[in-house]
């Protein structure tokens, strides 16, 4: 079924609407929750976190639109199974994963963090290609160096220098627009 | 100032990256999940959890000590003060006592005596109490196992079943509290709804066969059921208006409208709001009918019954039947607890809609 069908039967409260976007999207959003939860929960409770995301997707249909679909499931998978994770008290086991910026949070904070949001896309947009998907993979679908390395056949030594790099790109925007 | 990246990079909405799919889930296990959450029907709880046990045998302790004549009121009184979380009006009491009709009969098959002991009933909500007693003297704690009958079946009027004046819409079995639970009898509650149940034609006796005795323990995927016996426990009793105190409070003068949802086409997914004409709100002790002019299923969130003294009571579930010309629904909700119609100042419907009762 086309995505715009399944987003029109979807968007009518119709389950065969979720059914189609489940048939696509399942490995996908799985993968996503299962690489962020796989040293916290048993695969069975990871399923519940993956059926949360897809619950979503049928209490906000309106927000799903054709073409987006898959990058706004990847987010959503992402929030829900971190959320899970902190619950647990647990981090995400990545390469130097907290960032020290200088300066405090501050009282307009939410009107800050749009405009750091934009920073950050656009740090993670000016890294050549293949640099882009390693800092991804890594830090927003949280693999493994080794893994990495294996996907994208690459020494694990270049992945870590991609990461470096991507780290202070991300650093030296974010403490530009600081100061 | 601290930042994780992996925090920072939620803003970023990623379609590009081709993610290697080897997750140990199973696809087929969470569509089910999905599939079984978003349809999943809005049905009334049958048993009640542990701590409404707990809360149960402390007022029945608290009550029994202070009562110098055990009945079945005085049962019917504690399961209404366990199941609502508070004692019983002077009101309320007065309105049970009215609606209980004894029966006390006895079958035995399989090593098994069923007494269907007595009845509480409004004319729709019906509920009725029953003891199993093992006759090899096993014991049957009914405070630890949930006891019910798997296969039950009831046998009414026929000709009014074809006209759908009358008939059953829902029945389930009640977790309640065991008195003695470590002697070898445990009791059973079946609490019916239906169309007009008691107003049957006059004098039309009820047949009710129960099948299976089955004792369970633990809820939902981890509950383990044992079947006790099988056998045939028949029980036949009339429901006669005289004997039962009915009372009824029409509350309506003219049409109201109000907010209510439409079904998916086959589905009990929720559709779209509508507004709704309710010709009829009928008033009863246990339960409140309402009546709407409308072509297809409805779902209306719970009402509530305000009392003149500022007490709210709320409906806890409902069924609804078409009627057989397919013009109009009928939906009951009932409630957990007695009402007395006489202490009734109003009812509150979804969207603030309040209906207020007719000055005599």
């Amino acid at each position: 079924m086309r995505e715009e069908l399944f987003l029109r039967k979807l968007k009518k409260a119709d389950p065969l609407g979720l059914q189609a976007l489940m048939e696509c999207y399942i490995p996908y959003v799985s993968a996503i929750v299962w690489n962020i939860l796989r040293f916290a929960m048993t695969p069975e409770d990871a399923e519940e976190v993956v059926s949360d995301v897809f619950l979503a997707a049928w209490n906000q249909a309106n927000d799903l639109k054709a073409g987006s679909v898959k990058a706004w499931l990847g987010a959503v998978a992402r929030h829900k199974a971190k959320n899970k994770l902190r619950e647990m008290g647990q981090d995400l086991p990545l390469e130097e994963d907290v960032l020290e910026i200088p300066g405090e949070n501050s009282p307009e904070e939410s009107m800050e963090r749009t405009e750091e949001a934009a920073l950050v896309r656009q740090a993670v947009d000016s890294l050549p290609k293949q640099d882009r998907e390693v800092f991804l993979r890594h830090y927003y679908y949280a693999q493994t160096v080794r893994e990495i390395s294996s996907y994208m056949n690459l020494n694990e030594s270049t992945v870590k220098t991609k990461l470096r790099r991507g780290r202070v790109r991300l650093k030296e925007l974010l403490r530009g627009w600081d100061a | 100032m601290k930042r994780r990246i992996s925090d920072s990079l939620d803003c970023i909405d990623d379609a590009d990256v081709e993610i290697e799919y080897s997750a140990p889930l199973s696809p087929r296990r969470i569509e089910e999940l999905t599939m079984n959450r978003i349809t999943k029907k809005d049905t009334k709880p049958k048993r009640i959890g542990f701590r409404v046990l707990v809360a149960a045998a402390v007022i029945a302790a608290v009550a029994l000590s202070t009562m110098a004549v055990y009945n079945y009121g005085g049962w019917f009184q504690n399961f209404f003060a366990a199941k609502n979380d508070d004692y019983l009006s002077e009101d309320q009491l007065a309105v049970l006592e009215g609606s209980i009709i004894e029966i006390n009969q006895s079958v035995t098959d399989s090593g098994y005596t069923i007494t269907l002991e007595s009845v509480v009933s409004d004319g729709l909500n019906t509920y009725l109490k029953m003891t199993a007693t093992a006759l090899d003297g096993r014991v049957l704690d009914g405070d630890y196992y949930f006891f019910e009958f798997d296969s039950f079946r009831f046998d009414i009027p026929q000709k009014q079943l074809e006209e759908g004046m009358c008939g059953v819409t829902s029945a389930g079995w009640e977790h309640v509290m065991d008195e003695d639970p470590a002697d070898n009898a445990a009791p059973l509650l079946l609490e019916i709804s239906g169309n007009n149940v008691a107003s049957c034609e006059p004098g039309a006796a009820w047949t009710l066969t129960l099948g299976k005795l089955v004792e369970s323990r633990g809820t939902g995927t981890e509950a383990v059921h044992d079947v006790l016996a099988e056998g045939k426990w028949a029980f036949e009793f009339t429901l006669l208006e005289e004997n039962m105190g009915l009372q009824e409070l029409d509350m309506l003068t003219e049409p109201v409208t109000i907010r209510a949802q439409t079904y998916l086409k086959n589905s009990s997914v929720r559709d779209k709001t509508v507004e709704v004409s309710m010709t009829s709100l009928v008033l009863r002790t246990l339960s409140v009918t309402c009546t709407y002019v409308y072509e297809e299923e409805l779902w209306v969130d719970p009402v509530t019954v305000v009392l003149k003294d500022g007490t709210v009571i709320k409906t806890k579930f409902s069924t609804a039947s078409m009627s057989p010309d397919q013009a109009m629904i009928q939906q009951t909700f009932n409630f957990n607890t007695p009402v007395p119609l006489d202490q009734v100042d109003y009812m509150e419907f979804p969207g603030g809609v309040k209906v207020y009762t007719r000055e005599p």
